[in-house]
């Protein structure tokens, strides 16, 4: 399975991912028709900054992800490409989910009160955030793929964050 | 022959899909008397204010179709170790290699009369809630009392105001939602109830539920009475083990297990609602009837089950996610907890609510109320008891991001 990555170190905190996300998410699918939607889009991926790092931190897809066994109303599943999204229809916004998510970044859509998350661009080859990111922080990098030292490494960078 | 699970609920399902998982290929055969026998527990209040059907809150997973699972109707009178059989109150026996018992709780009452009066319901099972809309479906239904202010009798209390009756919430103790919310936050959330229309009543205790012609005509409480057709209780629950007694099974409360989820016969193992185990935060074994607990136990016990070694992570008592009254509330942990040894940082802004308790350098409550995005960043560290040294202060003074914990990695 293809997975994100996010290389810290390159991040320059520009928000491109975020712009892209929203976008993508929108019902236009363009910049300015997205930003005169009513209401705007939501974007799933957050740049976060810190004292000693700044990062895009977005969802994992969890092998065995939290939001998935928290979900009370069967909203959450994993598709056939292993990624968690939503049967928007089922969601009640009791917001298990968000209290489940080790990452914070599932949010709250407060006008249709359900909740909102990265559904990995499932209908694209590469996701909107990866796609825009200018310094190649965020990389697509097929897990499966990966010897599994190297994939030792990579996770571990991406948790020790250098 | 093979695995017998006792009950059809979110603990029993998910045992049953890491059996599968775990390549464990044998016989599993389910028995249960819940009617239908797999759905989302949680959304029953969604049916008492029409929000969903019944067939919309069936689970999207199906243990015999999807797992090849064996499904048996029947109630569970008794185990019999040294046999290795289950004996159903038909009088059929069942003989297995492993048991899971997973028969979840059931509502527990309080001690009043007049509880076996016509239009008294509880809200546990498809056929409680059946039950009860039927009964609102007679026109002479307009006014209800609902007995108990936990998370499951104000999201009762809340459909059945929705539903366009009048509601009376009552409670036993000074605040709702307890210990599930502190003072402050019972007050934000009890107010956002009021404005919809709910009566709420603190501080008092049901004495009697008044009848006539065997049907409730209201309830009693100490300062006066509250006329109602319909009365709900929704005073907590109590495990499910009443059909063990004698077997050889320990409990207490609930079902008592090793970190396996073993219980006392190293055949029989037990998940949900029904497992009593350690608590992450107390020195004592609790229950913890989440639906979180039964899904994380079911996936142990069915790994275990199949040949795994897979351990249970230790029980929190909450761990609650909801909207009530139109705002969000997420809890976990000792929330309400002030005093001995606990430091306690609180931040409020009108409606919006946060509440960090901190034992030592480790969180042991969280709480917000109105804007809960990024809540389970706090969540996780608790349940990992993470110390957070000298992040304390900052995470207490603003909102504490992933980044945050990836970027003070390695220097607290
Ligand atoms: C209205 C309501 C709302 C809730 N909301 C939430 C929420 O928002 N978040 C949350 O975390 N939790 C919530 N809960 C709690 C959650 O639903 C339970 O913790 C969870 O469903 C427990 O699952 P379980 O499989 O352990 O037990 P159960 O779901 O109780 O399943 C036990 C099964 O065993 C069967 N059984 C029992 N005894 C026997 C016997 N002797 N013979 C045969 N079969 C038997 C029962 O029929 C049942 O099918 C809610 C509960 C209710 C009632």
């Amino acid at each position: 399975m293809d997975q994100v990555y996010v290389r810290p170190e390159r991040c320059m905190g520009c928000r491109s991912c975020e712009i892209a996300c929203a976008v993508q998410h929108s019902r236009s699918k363009t910049l300015f028709g997205a930003i005169r939607e009513e209401p705007l889009p939501q974007k799933r991926i957050f740049v976060e900054a810190a004292e000693k790092i700044r990062m895009a931190v977005f969802c994992r897809h969890c092998d065995d992800a939290p939001c998935l066994a928290a979900c009370i109303t069967g909203c959450l599943y994993r598709d056939e490409k292993g990624f968690v999204r939503r049967k928007i229809e089922r969601c009640i916004g009791c917001w298990s989910c968000i209290m489940a998510c080790p990452f914070g970044v599932i949010i709250r859509d407060r006008r249709k009160r359900t909740a909102v998350k990265c559904d990995r661009c499932h209908e694209l080859d590469v996701p909107a955030c990866v796609a825009a990111c200018p310094t190649r922080a965020l990389v697509l990098v097929d897990v499966d793929a990966l010897p599994k030292e190297k994939r030792r490494q990579v996770v571990l960078r991406e948790a020790e964050g250098a | 022959m093979g695995v017998v699970v006792i009950g059809s609920g979110i603990a029993a399902v998910a045992a049953v899909q890491a059996m599968r998982a775990n390549r464990y290929e044998g016989e599993v055969t389910l028995v249960t008397n819940d009617e239908p026998p797999f759905y989302y527990r949680p959304m029953l209040p969604s049916l008492i204010d029409g929000s969903k059907t019944m067939e919309e809150i069936l689970l999207t997973v199906d243990p015999v179709a999807d797992f090849g699972a064996e499904l048996v109707k029947g109630t569970v009178q008794g185990v019999n170790c040294a046999a290795k059989t289950v004996i159903l109150s038909s009088g059929d026996v069942l003989g297995y290699e492993k048991l899971l018992v997973a028969s979840g709780s059931s509502p527990s009452f309080p001690q009043i009369k007049g509880l076996d009066a016509e239009g008294v319901f509880t809200l546990r099972t498809m056929k409680d809630a059946l039950g009860l809309c039927s009964y609102l479906q007679r026109t002479d239904v307009s006014k209800a009392v609902v007995i108990g202010a936990g998370l499951v009798g104000v999201r009762t209390a809340e459909a059945l105001r929705r539903r366009g009756l009048a509601v009376t919430l009552v409670e036993r103790l000074p605040t709702i939602l307890y210990p599930v919310v502190d003072q402050v936050g019972a007050a934000i959330v009890a107010s956002r109830l009021q404005k919809a229309g709910l009566e709420v009543i603190v501080g008092a205790r049901a004495e009697q539920v008044l009848c006539s012609d065997g049907k409730v005509a209201g309830l009693r409480l100490a300062s006066g009475e509250i006329p109602a057709e319909v009365v709900v209780v929704a005073t907590g629950v109590r495990p499910n083990v009443g059909f063990l007694e004698g077997s050889g099974v320990d409990c207490r409360r609930g079902i008592l297990v090793n970190p396996y989820l073993q219980t006392s016969q190293p055949d029989i193992y037990a998940a949900g609602d029904v497992v009593e185990y350690l608590g992450l935060l107390e020195d004592e074994p609790i229950v913890s009837p989440l639906w979180t607990t039964a899904v994380a136990t079911g996936k142990v016990a069915g790994t275990n089950i199949a040949g795994g070694k897979m351990r249970c992570e230790e029980f929190l008592p909450v761990m609650s996610a909801a909207e009530i009254g139109g705002l969000p509330v997420i809890a976990a942990g000792l929330v309400a907890m002030e005093g001995n040894g606990y430091e306690v940082f609180e931040r409020r802004e009108g409606e919006n609510y946060r509440k960090l308790v901190f034992k030592g350098d480790t969180l042991a409550g969280v709480l917000f109320v109105g804007e809960v995005e990024g809540a389970g960043v706090y969540v996780s560290l608790l349940k990992a008891q993470k110390r957070v040294g000298g992040l304390k202060r900052q995470i207490a003074a603003r909102r504490l991001t992933y980044a945050q914990l990836v970027g003070s990695s390695g220097d607290d």
